[in-house]
């Protein structure tokens, strides 16, 4: 189930009810249950087997915390069921993910002629894999007490971070599960969340979508693009991930709160990020955070000198590239980043010294051609389109870029009535440069999504444009289709 | 927090009043005529088929119905109006299949006010095909009748933009389209040239592996034929004070080729005849063929494609049923089946290849 879908703007306020009627009636449990069950049902809305998979990591990883958390339990013991802990849901996460690449490569390498299983992808497996990673390590540590079975499963499976993050942490949600206070119905935590909710979704449906359909008709017409079309066109890209993802992350915060559950923040503002180091911290910050703690300092992170540290560096960036998805150019977008890194942390003085413009640019500048690499369908097409950005000529914005902005507007519906049609393309061609301006001075100069919760004081307007924006995005799940068959 | 939630309360109010602005919007404009016929001098403006037939059918006035396929669509209603005395409309509905026209004859029916003619074509696909995939997918919701599934219609970006095109319609005084609704004669290209550069791949396909296409059995393939017909025949046999015109339009002679090459003429004919048998079977039915017009079909001139023809031959089809020409009767079938395989079976089609232009073989 996806949170932009009417069946979702449905399951919510049912969900909702049940559980804070059941709360208000004391019988916990059961409002805890409810919620796990609804969760599964969120989950496996599309396939049920997604569920049964689901269940099996957590009873697994469930019956290792216990066998970790016993007092009787030898360290030898201990240690193999780490291994095992760990082993396990990186199998799973191997089998799902990676077994076709892997075979994809020996055939492509060495020969072989294994036929491809087509496994696909169970949704959310990346992220609940390492939650429940972090659950198995903090456990052998002895980081954390006992947790019940319900609380476990309802931090692996609470609907609002299940399919895509952020990347939470048991010692951060469990005792918000066991908090009696959050069984009551939260005002402050109603309004915050609704806010969150509609910002993100506005963000993923008129931003984001928007952007995506710029973006694929840019690469559609690769070989025809000039240079601007081409800069916009990885601008497009650039700005299609960070407003899709962290819409996401806005509405999962938001659907938190709404049952008094506070999600970490996954991204804050990350292109006004003046380094690369900084963008990290603010870029699915949950992610840096769970490979910090889990990779990079048991790795020996940077006490061991500053060629292991490098090294260190590149392995977790690689690695991280590769979480993102089976494929080689995503391991090379994150040797990118491990590089960018790198140099960075070795030239550091220099670049501290930059004028904040400057470095903002040079940040901003390799992000955008990082996604290059990252939205690469071949080998050779992200060279193609840089390429294109360099010698693409000059010349206006390709049209199919500029009607997946304008076409089926209002404004443009009625400023067709009033001006000529050349008239209003070259509108439309300001529009979207317009548009591409916008959504830039949102991602680098606006309030992030976090700041503007945070205000004291919201009055009515600021109620009414979220309404705007909420019923807006509300009728584009619904559109009228184009009807094709008059190619005939 | 008591502010909160007075803030929270606010809020779902705004939220509230927002959605219902934007419903009463749609509900006014209503740009599919779902609820009623256009209000405040807003014209009817046909030209989504798909998403408006079900509405312009529920609402809109009429006594009479041109409706079918693309084959329709260059039929103008004045013409019906004018000649014949009809109050005429054009649900036509480019790409129809069977269950595509149970659909619109449903919507038709639905309503209180009688129906006196309906005025369709039969395809071939609309008898041959079963599991057809439709070029684009039937939004459902517009055809039932369930309110339930309305949020679909009424919070519709797609729908909104219409209905503001209405309104700017009213603005600036634009008129009904009913008589050029959803016709396609200025906007495309006719002949020969045109008409062979559509066919030559699926030629050259046929040519390759010609019988490809025909692993059933005519029993196979009637059966198939009678399952489409169920999605029309019931709703001639209930609406006898509803007469039905139903023609079987004039294909360029390239489809009577693709017919010989896929090793299908005789079946094809035989599924005609059999759906031909069934329609006449009723009263209330006439049933009009214009498949064998042979100078029309062997002029590829007139056409801009396998199937497609001028608009010049939708009035001529005009005439002829208002004529009482071309006329099919239990009687003359047989033999009009056979007449046609004959002619296709035995056409000199490699002479329209080589530029010699259509002659019959010696």
């Amino acid at each position: 189930m996806l949170f932009n879908s009417y069946v979702f703007l449905a399951f919510l306020p049912i969900t909702w009810m049940v559980y804070f009627l059941l709360n208000h009636f004391r019988w916990y449990r059961l409002a805890q249950s409810t919620l796990i069950i609804a969760s599964f049902v969120f989950y496996g809305y599309e396939d049920y087997r997604l569920c049964l998979l689901l269940a099996f990591s957590i009873a697994v990883n469930y019956l290792l915390h216990l066998g970790l958390m016993s007092n009787n339990c030898r360290e030898v013991l201990r240690r193999l069921l780490l291994v095992l802990g760990i082993g396990i849901n990186l199998g799973l996460l191997y089998y799902f993910k990676y077994f076709d690449f892997t075979l994809e490569n020996l055939n492509r390498f060495f020969g072989t002629n294994f036929v491809l299983r087509n496994i696909a992808l169970p949704l959310g497996v990346s992220f609940y894999t390492f939650q429940q990673i972090s659950f198995v390590v903090d456990s052998y540590s002895r980081k954390m007490g006992k947790c019940s079975l319900l609380d476990y499963s309802l931090f692996v499976s609470f609907f609002p971070q299940l399919v895509a993050g952020p990347i939470v942490l048991h010692k951060e949600m469990i005792p918000q599960f066991q908090n009696p206070e959050n069984r009551k119905i939260n005002y402050d935590n109603m309004l915050s969340g609704a806010e969150y909710f509609i910002m993100g979704f506005a963000k993923k449906i008129l931003v984001a979508d928007t952007f995506a359909k710029i973006c694929d008709a840019g690469y559609e017409n690769l070989f025809k693009l000039n240079s601007i079309s081409a800069v916009l066109t990885v601008l497009a890209f650039t700005l299609e991930i960070y407003f899709d993802f962290s819409g996401y992350c806005d509405m999962a915060l938001g659907l938190g709160r709404f049952f008094n559950i506070i999600i970490p923040i996954n991204f804050n503002s990350p292109y006004k990020a003046l380094n690369i180091s900084d963008f990290w911290k603010r870029w699915h910050m949950t992610l840096t955070r769970f490979l910090t703690t889990y990779l990079y300092i048991p790795l020996g992170g940077s006490r061991k000198g500053l060629m292991r540290t490098c090294i260190n560096v590149m392995l977790v960036f690689s690695l991280s590239g590769l979480w993102h998805g089976a494929a080689w150019s995503f391991v090379l977008w994150g040797m990118m980043h491990g590089a960018a890194m790198v140099v960075y942390r070795v030239g550091r003085k220099v670049f501290d010294y930059l004028p904040r413009v400057l470095s903002w640019l040079c940040t901003f500048l390799f992000v955008n051609v990082a996604w290059v690499f990252f939205r690469a369908e071949y080998f050779r097409q992200p060279w193609r389109l840089l390429g294109r950005v360099f010698g693409g000529g000059p010349g206006g914005i390709h049209p199919d870029m500029v009607s997946a902005l304008c076409d089926n507007t209002v404004w443009k519906l009625t400023l067709g009535r009033l001006v000529g049609l050349s008239t209003l393309q070259n509108i439309c061609q300001v529009v979207t440069i317009l548009g591409f301006a916008f959504g830039v001075l949102i991602c680098v100069k606006l309030p992030s999504s976090h700041e503007l919760v945070n205000r004291k004081n919201r009055g009515t307007g600021w109620f009414i444009y979220l309404s705007v924006l909420f019923a807006w995005s509300f009728t584009q799940l619904s559109q009228v289709s184009k009807f094709i068959y008059f190619n005939f | 927090m008591e502010s909160n939630k007075r803030h929270f309360r606010r809020f779902l109010i705004i939220i509230f009043c927002g959605m219902a602005i934007c419903s009463l919007f749609v509900v006014i404009t209503d740009p599919f005529y779902q609820y009623h016929a256009p209000w405040f001098g807003m014209p009817v403006i046909l030209e989504d088929a798909v998403y408006q037939t079900p509405g312009a059918a529920k609402n809109l006035e009429y006594t009479d119905v041109i409706m079918g396929t693309s084959m329709t669509e260059n039929f103008h209603t004045n013409w019906f109006d004018e000649e014949l005395g009809w109050h005429t409309i054009k649900l036509s509905y480019s790409g129809a299949r069977s269950d595509d026209l149970k659909a619109v004859l449903t919507a038709i029916f639905s309503r209180q006010e009688p129906v006196e003619h309906i005025f369709m074509d039969i395809n071939d696909y609309q008898l041959t095909e079963i599991s057809w995939t439709a070029y684009v997918v039937r939004p459902d919701y517009l055809y039932d009748n369930c309110v339930l599934n309305d949020y679909k219609y009424i919070f519709n970006h797609g729908v909104i933009s219409k209905g503001w095109e209405r309104v700017l319609d009213a603005i600036q005084g634009v008129q009904d389209n009913i008589d050029t609704a959803y016709t396609w004669e200025d906007s495309k290209l006719f002949g020969k040239e045109i008409t062979l550069s559509t066919a030559r791949e699926l030629r050259e396909q046929l040519l390759q592996s010609p019988s490809v296409e025909n692993s059933q059995k005519l029993e196979e393939k009637l059966v198939i034929c009678q399952e489409n017909l169920d999605n029309i025949l019931p709703f001639i046999e209930q609406n006898p004070e509803t007469e039905f015109i139903i023609f079987f339009p004039p294909y360029s002679i390239l489809y009577w080729e693709q017919e010989v090459l896929k090793n299908d003429l005789y079946d094809k004919l035989e599924i005609y005849k059999y759906a031909m048998e069934q329609f006449l079977q009723y009263d209330n039915v006439s049933v009009y063929y214009f498949q064998n017009e042979k100078d029309i079909i062997t002029n590829l001139d007139n056409y801009r494609d396998a199937g497609h023809h001028r608009p010049e031959y939708n009035r001529y089809i005009f005439e002829a049923v208002r004529d009482g020409k071309k006329k099919v009767t239990k009687e003359n079938v047989e033999q009009m089946i056979a007449d046609m395989y004959e002619f296709a079976a035995n056409y000199d089609y490699d002479a329209i290849w080589n530029g010699t232009g259509g002659r019959k073989k010696e």
